[in-house]
């Protein structure tokens, strides 16, 4: 221990024979097993520990538990952390830490400069002041003084953070006396129970006080109720973990600090509980005065944990202000621990009987108010007012403890929409009516009498049991020594003649009482503007001391009562939470799915660069060889396919088996052309639409055996196509006897294409008869190929002979291999996407993300030939031909040649009357480098595109516009001559 | 590794799609002895196969791959055209995955948002969930559970499953090192 230490002898919940040593801002102390850093700190006599957020202000330990509103901290080293409450971290070995707001230290704080000029900075300063030349210019700086700590920069080197989902029958939050005494009522009748707290120790306040139960000191029943959860195996017990998202249908998402498996740095559960009981307790809100936020201030609990709990003297001389009856046990408290008493200030003409006159002789000044502290980096001195006279005494003393009422922690039930009322006997909001299955108790609920806590417990664990279905045990509650009434008189802040910018109602977020006045007078006041206005209440604190103190300071300000002002959403994350708790283990590879094909592996041996082409596919985009540009790669890919013999991995296209009796007839409606003629064996191009009557996908479809198809669609909307098959299918025509059965990766797809792809095929070992007589374009044969089971279908993408060669996936690397191995000889050469996408650009076919942008319908692309005249109806119809019955002028398809051949344009570029800067009347869709046409070539969408075929139009780019010729949307084989031979 | 648990991809095995009102899907499965499961989400076995009720009208039959002819030729696709059922052969769509030992339960409450408590996920359970939110089969078995995702997943899934152990294949799937892992320098 360092000089100086404030440690007591004896008492509390600390180890002194177990030392830790721990670093903070660069200099190593010592603490005990058992201590939080705060407490530690307080221990070692280090009184500064923060700077504030936007003045730089001295700032020192105020609370106990995370309702610090002072003090955060950045945790450094393999534990890094952004800004954490001082008073959560528990004290291990080697923990290093560093204060917030500050450079280079609490003590010597550069920007402490903000103080000289913090009248000219008050809230909203920036929304006024920084307009010029542009915020964006001031953004960057302003942030990089405010901010709070830097979030770590790198990943920890070793561990990982868990994420998981669990379900209970009963969560409770909070293991103080009420969640204690409802865990134990409802774990005993069997229900799955889980219960949270986020102390390091269970057991809540009465860790903090002298509390005796049953004639015994409290932490005997605390130990005793732990036990015998440990040993129920229907009890999930979760401590040093926070309970801090309420969602829908009752999933409360918690995260554990420390779980067991030391591997783990830190685990959030998702837990689904069929009814919550939330025994959150309550927070003790400071009192609004000139320097209330000076080291040396604390709440009156937190004084009373530091002592009992952590052995540790927050100050030796004290005064003690508040408006209530709590901080006089704390009085008491000290009193044993030796702090001297200055005086009790309280602001009560006449506090309760019980509290009339505290121990011994100390000075008690009813009807007085504390309006200022004297001290800058430490309490010196207090000034009181007599409410009754207005004369000012200065008190001497080093610890302010303050208390200004008591607010329940309503933060979870409010998160649940659970709504609040003003309780003006206890002067604040209390829960009202739950949105969701869940029951506040205790001090959560506004009741802070321990007696009346253990009853309302009970209450509660019985009424969970019984509505999950569980017989309740009796069971009855221990009896507490002391249960003074409770008894407060507001005090929204005890100098409104002296609003200086050091009144703090929010001190984590250097919000002060003039702030607030402030944004009233500017015509905020609605209570989420003056949120927005001031910052009060947001950030990483969410208010938890302060949130009251605006509210009652707004009301007072607008002479309204508080219920009509409200409050503002609590929102999540209760607490701070790491990142990476809230992700989890999805990290690097992990972050999105991705999908594989069979031959994946193969692509990635042969050098192919593979990424994501849509439906979480990754595919091989190219296969450079060494030497080669990106475009050369292309370039010799598309060749080969043009000019001799290609191969590609089609597995990832959208497939689909649909049998029954009406699958002709849902057919028919999915698609705009007619495929009640198709003869078995055969398949027919078709397109999709939306009920709008957009194109949704495109693909073929083969007739198998009667009532049975087989059905392709594009990559990326397989799975959008079977969602709007099934919705049609369930709501519209839920009496078809048709069946519908995804196979995307059932077949694995080889696709040979090029000029030679039959001479590969014939020397293949197979019963099927690939010649073009036997099998032609669009037709599909079953049959084996090298003893392989196969569908081959003969349709193209590319423009060329084409075979999609299908097989089991089981099979599929060894079919492709085999492939290779005959098309060797010939020079196959395998392609990926980005060829592809040249030779079907070549060819004027559409693709979805390109042409089909969502907006397209078949007439606008020139398929009118798709839309069947004869058929009654099909999904679409009447939307497309209502659409078109407007004659408005539609951007169509057309082809693109720049006038320089071998300038590109920019694909997604738009298209402007003469170039000019003007709305634009189409955009181009696509451009390559045409290898059978050596020159670039371009699709586009226009206005009234095909009555401009011949004319000129001009892509606007970047600082020039590229004069075009509109053509028609195909640039090789116009009648499709090839891809039929 | 973190959890006791023993994380094996399996062998293909054979599985059949069947779908059809519950009369006709339970005619056509007489010759195996096998009876629809009287609950949703649940399965029934007798022998060697194991159905399960994975949806309105909707069952999957699981076998070992060696029943793979005979079941073949028990689904005869004109039989089942005729009686007005769809009977599909899907094995090569599944990766299964067996997730064993002690610790079985926490490996599937990471990967899965479902209550595999035997009381909400009874021990003849047979359904469809989410694995690392992907589509995914869930079955008990004896020491755990076995999974089966869509096997363009596979890799996937086995990479999550590896970093729920604390054990990141070497080199995961984005051909990127993995962080954790002692083994590469």
């Amino acid at each position: 221990m360092s000089k100086g230490s404030r440690r007591l002898k004896t008492g509390g919940e600390i180890d002194r024979s177990q030392i830790i040593n721990f670093e903070f801002n660069g200099t190593q102390y010592q603490g005990c097993q058992g201590d939080s850093l705060a407490s530690a700190l307080m221990a070692n006599n280090v009184s500064l520990t923060a700077r504030s957020f936007k003045y730089h202000r001295p700032r020192g330990i105020m609370g106990a538990n995370s309702e610090e509103p002072a003090s955060y901290v950045e945790l450094l080293g393999d534990a890094a952390s952004g800004s954490q409450p001082i008073t959560t971290i528990v004290l291990r070995e080697g923990l290093r830490a560093k204060a917030v707001n500050c450079w280079p230290t609490p003590s010597f704080d550069l920007m402490s400069v903000n103080q000289l000029i913090k009248n000219f900075i008050p809230a909203g300063f920036y929304y006024k002041t920084l307009m010029w030349p542009n915020w964006h210019f001031f953004e960057p700086h302003i942030r990089r003084i405010a901010g709070l700590a830097k979030a770590p920069e790198r990943a920890p080197m070793s561990g990982q953070y868990e994420s998981r989902y669990w379900f209970c029958d009963v969560l409770i939050v909070g293991a103080g006396p009420a969640g204690l005494m409802a865990a134990l009522t409802v774990a005993r009748s069997g229900a799955r129970i889980v219960l949270v707290d986020d102390g390091s120790l269970p057991g809540g306040d009465l860790l903090n006080t002298k509390e005796l139960l049953n004639g015994q000191p409290s932490k005997i029943w605390v130990n005793n109720v732990i036990d015998e959860l440990d040993n129920l195996k229907n009890v999930l017990r979760l401590q040093e973990s926070s309970a801090w998202a309420y969602r829908e249908q009752n999933l409360v998402i918690v995260t554990e600090r420390h779980p067991a498996p030391k591997q783990l740095i830190q685990r959030t559960w998702r837990i689904r509980a069929r009814r919550v009981i939330i025994a959150s307790g309550a927070i003790e809100r400071t009192l609004v005065f000139k320097n209330n936020d000076r080291p040396g201030v604390m709440l009156a609990s937190a004084v009373q944990a530091y002592i009992n709990r952590y052995a540790t003297l927050p100050g030796k001389r004290a005064v003690i202000f508040t408006n209530n009856d709590s901080a006089y046990q704390v009085a008491e408290d000290m009193i044993a621990a030796g702090i001297e008493i200055a005086a009790i200030v309280d602001c009560r003409k006449d506090p309760a009987p019980t509290h009339a006159s505290p121990t011994g002789d100390i000075v008690h000044k009813t009807n007085h108010v504390v309006t200022k502290v004297v001290g800058r980096r430490r309490v010196r001195a207090v000034n009181l007012r007599s409410n009754a006279t207005g004369d000012i005494k200065t008190i001497a003393c080093d610890l302010l403890c303050v208390s200004g009422g008591w607010n329940p922690t309503v933060h979870l039930f409010s998160q649940a929409r659970g709504s609040l009322r003003y309780e003006d006997s206890l002067s604040t909001f209390v829960p009202d009516t739950a949105a969701q299955a869940n029951v506040c108790i205790g001090a959560a609920a506004g009741k802070f009498g321990l007696q009346e806590i253990f009853a309302d417990a009970l209450e509660a664990g019985h009424r969970a049991a019984i509505d999950c279905g569980f017989k309740i045990l009796e069971l009855s509650a221990p009896i507490a020594q002391t249960s003074a009434p409770y008894s407060i008189e507001a005090l929204w802040h005890s100098n409104s003649d002296d609003l200086s910018a050091s009144s703090f109602v929010d001190i984590q977020n250097d919000v002060t009482l003039h702030d607030v006045h402030l944004a009233i007078r500017e015509g905020f006041g609605a209570i989420e503007h003056v949120k927005r206005y001031t910052t009060g209440g947001m950030g990483i604190d969410q208010g938890k001391t302060g949130n009251i103190n605006i509210i009652g300071a707004v009301a007072n300000q607008m002479n309204v009562a508080l219920a009509e002002i409200g409050t503002t959403t609590y929102r999540s994350p209760f607490v701070p939470i790491e990142l990476g708790a809230i992700a989890g283990g999805r990290e690097d590879s992990a972050v999105l799915p991705y999908r594989h094909t069979p031959i994946t592996q193969w692509h990635k041996d042969y050098g192919a660069t593979m990424y994501e082409s849509g439906a979480h596919w990754r595919r091989p985009g190219y296969y450079a060889k060494v030497g080669e540009s990106l475009q050369q790669t292309i370039n010799r890919e598309a060749l080969a396919t043009r000019e001799n013999l290609a191969i590609y991995d089609g597995s990832p296209l959208g497939k689909f088996e649909i049998s029954g009796q009406d699958a002709i007839k849902l057919i028919e409606m999915l698609y705009t052309n007619q495929f009640s003629n198709l003869k078995v064996g055969m398949g027919r191009y078709g397109v999709m639409l939306t009920e709008d009557g957009r194109i949704l996908d495109d693909g073929v479809t083969f007739k198998l055996h009667d009532d049975h198809y087989l059905m392709s669609t594009s990559t990326a909307n397989a799975q959008t196509v079977y969602r709007h098959i099934q919705r049609f299918l369930q709501i519209e025509r839920p009496e078809w006897r048709v069946w519908i059965t995804p196979l995307t990766t059932q077949w694995s797809n080889a696709t040979l294409c090029g000029p030679k792809a039959r001479q590969v095929l014939s020397q293949l070992n197979s019963d099927i008869d690939f010649s073009s007589h036997a099998f032609p374009f669009m037709g599909l044969r079953e049959g084996t190929i090298e003893g392989i089971k196969t569908r081959v279908c003969r349709v193209s993408f590319t423009g060329e002979l084409s075979f999609e060669i299908n097989v089991r996936s089981r099979d599929a690397l060894k079919l492709w291999e085999r492939l290779f191995e005959i098309g060797k000889p010939l020079d196959l050469v395998p392609i990926g996407s980005e060829a592809n996408h040249v030779l079907r650009v070549e060819k004027g076919f559409l693709s979805l993300g390109h042409e089909v942008d969502g907006t397209a319908d078949p007439y606008d692309l020139g398929m009118s030939w798709v839309m069947s005249k004869q058929k009654a109806d099909y999904i679409g119809k009447r939307a497309v031909k209502v659409r078109r019955g407007q004659n408005r002028a539609r951007r169509e398809l057309v082809g693109l040649l720049t006038d320089d051949p071998y300038r590109l344009v920019t694909e997604g570029a738009p298209l402007t009357p003469d170039g000019k800067l003007e709305a634009s009347e189409g955009f181009v869709t696509a451009s390559v480098w045409s290898v059978a046409r050596s020159r670039s070539v371009a699709l586009a969408l226009l206005a009234d595109g095909r009555n401009r075929i011949g004319q000129k139009a001009y892509v606007r780019i970047k600082n020039d516009v590229i004069p075009v010729t509109i053509t028609q949307p195909c640039f090789y084989d116009a009648d499709s001559e090839l891809m039929r031979s | 590794m973190i959890y006791d648990v023993s994380i094996q991809q399996l062998d293909l095995s054979c599985t059949f799609d069947l779908k059809g009102s519950q009369a006709d899907i339970s005619s056509c499965l007489k010759e195996l002895c096998l009876e629809p499961p009287k609950q949703p989400n649940t399965g029934t076995m007798s022998g060697k196969f194991t159905l399960g009720w994975v949806g309105p009208n909707h069952w999957l039959l699981l076998a070992p791959q060696s029943e793979e002819q005979t079941l073949m030729s028990v689904f005869d696709a004109q039989k089942t055209i005729e009686r007005n059922i769809s009977v599909i052969e899907v094995s090569d769509m599944f990766q299964f995955f067996s997730i064993e030992g002690p610790d079985a339960h926490d490996i599937l409450a990471i990967c899965s948002p479902i209550d595999s408590h035997v009381t909400a996920f009874p021990k003849n359970g047979f359904t469809y969930t989410k694995i690392f939110d992907t589509k995914a089969l869930l079955l008990r078995s004896i020491r755990g559970f076995h999974i089966a995702v869509d096997r363009s997943y596979a890799d996937f899934i086995n990479d999550n499953l590896h970093r729920t152990l604390g054990n990141p294949l070497p080199i995961n799937h984005a051909g990127r090192v993995a962080k954790n892992n002692n083994n590469i320098s």
